[in-house]
């Protein structure tokens, strides 16, 4: 594993995790939607107790996937990063959630492409393109953070800030807390992802799992509402 | 291989402006004239005017067929979904194009925004702006990007204009001042004036038919 921090891996990583580079990561809100219209959202500890509940879920699947993914790549396993990739998209039982992971993970891997060449991403996004591949958000963050020298450890703090800000910006936007209050949570959350990014480092690809079915619901009911601002 | 390029179109503009209708209007012309057309609807909060456009031009005319009708949620952001962050329209885009690439067109309905809005080259190779004379007849002047950037400048809902304190006359000067030559055009998307105007200009300059 790569444990080299150069200025260029450091350029690279703030480049991938702005809120500017194309993700659409403006349009999710990974259920929070659904729970906002329930009601569901009358206080700021409602919202930190719903990102405990996904940053334990990224811990257990999406962050072993993104590792597996990273290390992979590390072997130029193609056919690995792909069965990694399916296995991950089988997990995802919620239509919207699926579907918003595969376009976040496309879009990352077309607009890397256009700026750096490498045979494994040209590769990959060729099998992604085909529909050969799925093209998860994780896995293919996994790959491209190989690719531009990201070490793994930072490519996992990554994924899982960058989904963390999707739901908080969701938050924000619906108006359950303010520009403020988002920082105070996002400096509270930093103990948390370290601990989820650790616990992630201990589990294997073949023992990811997931485990939050008020949250699966609260996905799988967001398709049914008839005013949202949200693609999922 | 050689692949035919699909042109998009995209329509921005305020809120209430008349996108939707002017997109419906479009669509109903355009497929007169046997243009192969798809839409994709973005819309700040729900799928109301994808769904609106459906039920007008799939169900009720058949036009279309419903798989070339789709909406988009933009999260709040309209203007990033088609300019900063264009990332989920490009998708919807490759999505069209590939399932359809017998396709001459594709009209891409903006969220309803501000003034400022333009469309990323990415998704919109032209772009018709889209505002009404309710607005105020200081809005041509405004400056937005969207009234001086724009490929076509609509100006809609000439009809109200003596019912809110619109001088049509100031707004077509102000225009004409603010677009340097660029179209412009003033219609009425319920009654249909103005529109053989705007569909001329996109057969010629936009189709090149």
């Amino acid at each position: 594993m790569s444990t080299t921090f150069t200025n260029e891996s450091l350029l690279s990583l703030l480049q991938i995790s702005d809120s500017f580079f194309p993700l659409g990561g403006y349009s999710l809100s990974f259920g929070l939607e659904t729970l906002s219209q329930l009601g569901a959202l009358k206080k700021k500890d409602n919202i930190t107790s719903l990102l405990s509940v996904f940053i334990e879920q990224l811990s257990t699947l999406d962050c072993p996937a993104t590792r597996s993914a990273y290390q992979a790549a590390e072997n130029s396993d193609l056919k690995l990063i792909v069965s990694i990739d399916r296995k991950l998209a089988s997990f995802k039982n919620v239509k919207e959630f699926y579907e918003s992971s595969k376009r976040s993970g496309r879009s990352l891997i077309r607009t890397v492409r256009t700026f750096m060449r490498s045979k494994l991403l040209n590769e990959y996004s060729d099998l992604v393109e085909s529909k050969n591949a799925p093209g998860t958000y994780p896995v293919s963050l996994g790959l491209v953070c190989h690719e531009l020298g990201i070490n793994e450890e930072r490519t996992v703090f990554l994924m899982m800030y960058t989904l963390m800000i999707s739901i908080l910006g969701a938050a924000v936007r619906l108006g359950h807390i303010t520009h403020v209050e988002v920082q105070g949570i996002i400096h509270s959350s930093k103990e948390a992802l370290e601990d989820a990014a650790a616990k992630s480092s201990t589990i294997s690809w073949n023992h990811a799992r997931t485990f939050s079915p008020a949250l699966d619901i609260m996905g799988m009911q967001h398709v049914y509402l008839q005013a949202k601002m949200f693609a999922c | 291989m050689s692949s035919k390029k699909i042109i998009r179109l995209g329509i921005g503009g305020p809120v209430g402006s008349g996108k939707t209708t002017l997109v419906e209007q479009l669509a109903i012309r355009l497929a007169k004239k046997k243009v192969k057309l798809g839409i994709i609807s973005n819309d700040v909060v729900s799928k109301e005017d994808a769904m609106r456009l459906h039920n007008k031009l799939c169900d009720e005319l058949g036009i279309l067929p419903h798989d070339l009708v789709l909406g988009v949620q933009t999260g709040g952001c309209p203007h990033a979904a088609v300019r900063e962050d264009p990332s989920v329209n490009i998708d919807v885009l490759q999505q069209i194009e590939t399932s359809h690439p017998e396709l001459d067109l594709i009209l891409l309905e903006g969220g309803g925004d501000n003034i400022t809005i333009t469309f990323s080259p990415a998704v919109a190779d032209f772009f018709i702006y889209v505002i009404d004379v309710a607005g105020g007849e200081k809005y041509p002047r405004k400056n937005g990007l969207g009234i001086i950037q724009s490929d076509f400048l609509v100006i809609n809902k000439k009809d109200l204009a003596p019912y809110v304190g619109a001088d049509l006359g100031v707004m077509e000067k102000d225009a004409r001042e603010i677009r340097k030559g660029k179209p412009f055009v003033f219609t009425n998307c319920k009654s249909g004036e103005g529109l053989d105007e705007l569909e001329d200009l996109i057969m010629k300059n936009v189709l090149f038919m």
